[in-house]
């Protein structure tokens, strides 16, 4: 009691009334959540404008309903503006009075937002109270220059085998996770936050889920999930559930990039996943078709490209002048039957660093995560592969690709030659020891040893059908038995000579005992 | 040409002093001329729309009681809105506010109270 008679008493002493003349406009037309606004004559665009039905109310009335509601100045023209409603569209009504508040579209960001779900307004919405500080960042900027920006050369391990080994993601880099629904893109990228948990503290990623047009129950899943694994503690989920306006689905990915660069910006490293893009350009289709936009290619608008590339442009590895941060981002496409000749994916493909592309056939075969090695690419991330990862995982793309086109002939592996029936056996070897389940991301010096020993040949002695859970025997035993092998890869960061014979050694004694 | 670019001209031409007959007759020779009569209606309801919109942005002060009426009216005109009259509105509870043109000075109790309660409630 006492702690709010003293704030109440502190805010009477600072309150300062209005003095000023401030700049209103009239709401002429509104619906679909967009308000047509007579006036407004020196508003300009992606400003906010608070919508303020307190003028023709009592002060009782107005008390009853006193949370403010924004919109976003979208559209200039010759006699008033069109602003999406960032809120509640009923409670705006023709003649309503709207105040130009002379600041665009901001959101409060601060180190306290970790560990916290908030709106793309920076709301919070997990029901914990208000988010401490006060410092307010445009969620539309533009992103770094080349001179800002230091070259990708610091791995972000996913966790996950196939990717880290293959398609390697650097901090700072642009990878797109692209496939149809329910091929497991979510799951990547839930693990790689999970993952970073195996980084040290000081240089773990902040990292940022943006959900949009998500089920609200698959978020709260994901939410509960990242809590269960202890992943909040470095983690800020920002929603734009399919039940927000369109506005909100539209402006969740420039918020999350907001708030990763504020993290950048202290030298600190981001990751900001948006789940997914696709649903934010049927948003912004949307919102373009009700703001009268001229419709392009599948009704689009003309800057559906620009909204993309201007977003995935503000992922970036700052060089030391600026504090050497970064933010990584890994945006999410989802596909229709695995057309990604359509006008989206080829958009976002275009812009991105790589992508790593997930096949239904795949996931139905049981290949978990169901990556196609053929089309997935990192351009820019093995130059920030370590070492060791670089040592063992070298022959493995070339590998798997040259078992993907033999697997065909597995139904006739009785008429096969000896040599093609070893390749295809290798194959099937090293796509097991590839599978890995949900939720468990593997450490990187753990990665390396196991890859290791299925380039190595150390699995040969199992069947191939046998070589998923030999690894996982492999691991077990490496974390029993291996004594400080894991631990060297983990400090070094490569397999020197000296290592090597300890791992070959190690590797033997496990293929020995296994086969007793 | 638009109706409401020919709306606009002739709400340009009235506010320079032509007159308001001769702009009329002027106009219709001029669509008559172009075969262009069928815009007239257009630029009927754009010129109501003006209208309209125009009494809307009109200078107007309010003031909470009939006794701050005159201190109500000389700040209003020294801040630009020069309004005849101050209507009585209790709902400001106290003080005064004044509109003109998509400007708005606000400087009534309600306000004031509201934006303290705002402050308060929101952290």
């Amino acid at each position: 009691m006492e702690s709010i008679i003293k704030r109440i008493e502190k805010e009477i002493a600072d309150f300062a009334p209005t003095k000023g003349v401030e700049e209103t406009g009239i709401v002429r037309a509104t619906g679909d959540g967009i308000a047509e606004i007579d006036g407004l004559d020196n508003a300009v665009m992606t400003e906010m404008v608070l919508f303020d039905p307190s003028h023709d109310r009592t002060l009782e009335e107005a008390l009853k309903d006193a949370a403010p509601l924004y919109g976003l100045i979208l559209n200039l023209e010759e006699d008033g503006v069109r602003a999406a409603i960032l809120g509640d569209a009923t409670k705006v009504y023709e003649g309503m009075l709207v105040r130009r508040l002379g600041r665009l579209l901001s959101i409060p960001v601060s180190d306290s937002l970790i560990g916290r779900v908030v709106n793309p307004l920076g709301e919070p919405v997990d029901g914990k109270g208000p988010v401490a500080g006060t410092k307010f960042r445009p969620i539309e900027r533009e992103a770094y220059g080349v001179i800002d920006r230091a070259p990708v050369n610091v791995p972000l391990h996913t966790g996950i085998k196939a990717i880290d080994a293959m398609v390697p993601i650097g901090r700072g880099q642009r990878e797109l996770i692209i496939g149809d629904r329910g091929v497991g893109k979510t799951t990547i990228a839930i693990d790689t936050i999970l993952n970073q948990k195996n980084e040290p503290k000081e240089s773990r990623p902040i990292c940022i889920y943006v959900a949009i047009g998500q089920k609200e129950s698959k978020t709260a899943k994901i939410v509960a999930q990242l809590q269960e694994a202890g992943a909040m503690e470095y983690t800020i989920v920002v929603t734009a559930p399919a039940s927000s306006p369109a506005a909100y689905q539209f402006l969740a990915p420039f918020a999350g990039a907001a708030i990763g660069e504020h993290f950048m910006e202290q030298g600190k490293d981001g990751l900001v996943i948006y789940d997914d893009l696709s649903k934010q350009a049927v948003a912004y289709r949307q919102l373009s078709l009700l703001l009268r936009r001229p419709p392009g290619r599948e009704a689009y608008p003309g800057d559906i490209f620009y909204l993309h590339s201007r977003l995935l442009e503000r992922a970036a590895k700052l060089n030391k002048e600026l504090g050497g941060g970064s933010l990584t981002a890994l945006p999410i496409i989802e596909t229709q039957e695995g057309d990604v000749s359509a006008y989206i994916p080829t958009n976002v493909i275009s812009i991105t660093d790589g992508q790593i592309f997930l096949l239904t056939d795949l996931f139905n075969k049981g290949m978990r995560p169901a990556i196609d090695v053929g089309i997935s690419v990192s351009r820019v991330g093995s130059s920030a592969q370590t070492k060791a990862m670089k040592k063992v995982s070298g022959k493995i793309k070339l590998e798997l690709a040259q078992f993907r086109e033999l697997e065909a002939f597995m139904q006739f592996s009785s008429d096969l030659d000896e040599g093609t029936k070893k390749q295809i056996d290798s194959g099937r070897r090293m796509t097991e020891v590839l599978k890995q389940g949900n939720g468990a991301p593997l450490a990187f010096e753990m990665q390396a040893a196991v890859i290791f020993a299925a380039v190595n040949g150390y699995f040969d002695s199992f069947p191939p059908e046998g070589a998923s859970k030999a690894e996982k025997s492999l691991q077990d035993y490496l974390v029993r038995e291996g004594g400080d092998v894991l631990k060297t890869i983990r400090e070094k960061k490569e397999i020197g000579e000296e290592t090597e014979k300890t791992l070959r050694g190690v590797l033997e004694k496990f293929v020995e005992r296994s086969a007793k | 040409m638009k109706a409401s670019t020919y709306a606009k001209a002739i709400e340009r031409l009235i506010a320079s002093g032509e007159s308001e007959a001769k702009i009329g007759d002027n106009l219709i020779a001029q669509l008559k001329s172009r075969g262009r009569l069928k815009l007239l209606s257009g630029i009927l309801s754009e010129l109501t729309l003006m209208k309209a919109r125009g009494t809307t942005v009109a200078p107007r002060v309010e003031v909470a009681h009939d006794k701050d009426a005159v201190q109500a009216l000389t700040e209003a005109r020294m801040l630009g809105i020069d309004a005849k009259e101050a209507h009585v509105h209790h709902a400001l509870i106290s003080g005064w506010r004044a509109q003109n043109k998509g400007l708005l000075v606000d400087r009534s109790g309600k306000r004031a109270l509201l934006d303290l309660y705002r402050n308060v409630t929101k952290a």
